[in-house]
């Protein structure tokens, strides 16, 4: 009734989207940056992110690419907040950066490993996700 | 030298654990409800406190190309503790006689309704009129509420704020899918008919509001309205009343009229027509008294299409979900919440002057069957 329960709904919605693109990008980072060695244990944990990040990707290149295109349901995946700081971010670079996310979503999709081009990227949907959650959370709690 | 990050983590996990201590020392004295909130925060604190154990036992918490993940980590589970400490902690410390009956109240209506799910606690802590907090399990209520019927059918319409979030595939995303295709559609009419490039952008502007929490307001007050019946109507007028301009919306809530002709699309889908008519009429009054006339743009703003379009898709969400309406709760004997609150409203409509009589033993009544003592 009041805004709060409308902010908390979004912080929600928002957090979680942060969180689990952050918690992939991390575990793929290990791998791919860092060249961790996979113990068998961590095998399905790295195919989880892989399998999360691909679905999650899948879903915000739809929402980001051509608005006139017809909504579906998948891209709700995506809370409006982190799609609309996206759009204010990446203005001039959007049409670079959905091709990269393509490529990368691409790259998932085959098994292949994933390079810094594709990370920075991912880190570019990593921060504006975080800042919206934060930027949510701090409505909440008016801090 | 320990990194900031490790030195943040380590005072994270010092504040978790003050938190995890306060809430052990609550054990003893709460009642049932009130101590499953506490085992469940109990739960998710030690499993929060767990993955910050993780962390700082990482090896590559200070590589430079892992920090700033690691530090997003650090921000959602110090979201959580601070979350959990300002509202878990807060209500079971207090646990007043106040916030046992609401919670008991609530837990009742969500039996009455056919919410399945566990009740949220409720306290009568609010600064803010009411308060959903979705990811703590909570209702936020006025401090007055324990003693005040009036208003308890708003306590349907922030209950349903956890319907459409806990429930979003079935609730929220095929509103979304009918908002989004309402506007694309006004947008290709709109550049077939030449519009200007102005006319455009409100229509922009207007998809914007809806799909961004407009959606969530209107439909939290169709499935209320679905459980609570005319009541819900009228408690939403008499709050418009105080509230003021009818008309006026903002980012997250859609103008109470707007609300108002959503509330009884609902209302005559479920067969309530003529209270529906009764509710309108009021609303015609209220109108005359306030000084606010509706602007430009505001039946393109409020398509009444569209409002007619989310009700069916709300109501039919709440049929599948197997909640009861109004109709199914006066058959049953034990719903005995939803009766009062529409006694309460007939009671106040009937004479406002002998209301506060009805209110208090109608109270009492509640509290001897929910928190006998």
């Amino acid at each position: 009734m009041s805004d709060l329960s409308i902010i908390a709904h979004d912080y929600e919605l928002n957090a979680e989207f942060a969180r689990k693109f952050n918690d992939a990008v991390l575990n793929l980072k290990r791998l791919y940056l860092l060249r961790r060695a996979i113990t068998p244990d961590a095998h399905a944990e790295i195919e989880k992110s892989r399998s999360e990040l691909q679905h999650l990707l899948e879903s915000l290149v739809l929402a980001l690419q051509d608005e006139d295109k017809s909504w579906t349901a998948d891209q709700a995946q995506v809370p409006a907040d982190v799609l609309d700081r996206l759009h204010k971010r990446l203005k001039g670079e959007l049409s670079e950066t959905i091709l990269e996310l393509r490529r990368v979503t691409d790259s998932l999709a085959k098994g292949a490993a994933l390079d810094e081009t594709a990370f920075a990227a991912l880190d570019r949907v990593c921060e504006a996700a975080d800042a919206t959650a934060s930027a949510a959370f701090r409505r909440l709690r008016r801090i | 030298m320990p990194s900031l990050l490790h030195n943040l983590l380590l005072d994270l996990k010092r504040r978790g654990h003050c938190v995890l201590n306060e809430l052990a020392v609550l054990e003893k004295g709460l009642p049932a409800n009130f101590n499953a909130h506490r085992a469940g925060v109990v739960q998710r604190l030690t499993r929060a406190l767990a993955l910050v154990d993780d962390l700082l036992a990482d090896p590559d918490l200070a590589d430079p190309m892992l920090e700033p993940n690691f530090f997003m980590d650090f921000k959602r589970l110090s979201e959580l503790i601070l979350n959990v400490e300002d509202s878990s902690l807060l209500i079971l410390k207090r646990c007043s006689q106040e916030d046992r009956f609401l919670s008991a109240l609530l837990q009742q209506i969500c039996c009455e309704v056919g919410y399945k799910e566990p009740a949220p606690l409720c306290g009568a802590l609010s600064f803010q009129y009411f308060q959903a907090l979705m990811g703590m399990d909570i209702i936020m209520t006025p401090q007055t509420q324990a003693s005040e019927l009036l208003a308890l059918p708003d306590l349907y319409h922030e209950l349903a704020h956890f319907v459409l979030f806990r429930r979003r595939t079935e609730f929220e995303v095929p509103l979304l899918g009918l908002i989004h295709k309402f506007f694309a559609d006004a947008i290709r009419k709109g550049k077939q008919q030449g519009l200007p490039e102005a006319s455009l952008e409100i229509i922009e502007e207007n998809h914007g509001l809806w799909t961004g929490s407009w959606h969530v307001e209107f439909a939290c007050d169709m499935v209320a309205a679905y459980w609570c019946g005319p009541a819900y109507g009228l408690a939403n007028l008499r709050l418009s009343a105080t509230r003021g301009d009818p008309y006026q919306d903002g980012s997250t809530h859609p103008a109470d009229d707007a609300r108002r002709a959503g509330i009884e699309c609902i209302l005559k889908l479920a067969g309530e027509s003529q209270a529906s008519d009764e509710i309108d009429g009021m609303w015609h009054d209220l109108k005359r008294l306030s000084p606010s006339a509706q602007p430009a743009g505001y039946s393109k703003r409020y398509s009444m299409r569209l409002l007619e379009q989310l009700a069916k898709c709300v109501y039919d969400a709440c049929v599948k979900a197997g909640f009861r309406g109004l109709a199914a709760q006066r058959q049953s004997e034990n719903a005995f919440v939803s009766r009062t609150v529409s006694d309460a409203w007939k009671a106040f409509q009937h004479d406002a002057g002998a209301f506060p009589t009805f209110e208090s033993s109608a109270i009492e009544r509640l509290k001897s069957q929910l928190v006998p003592s």
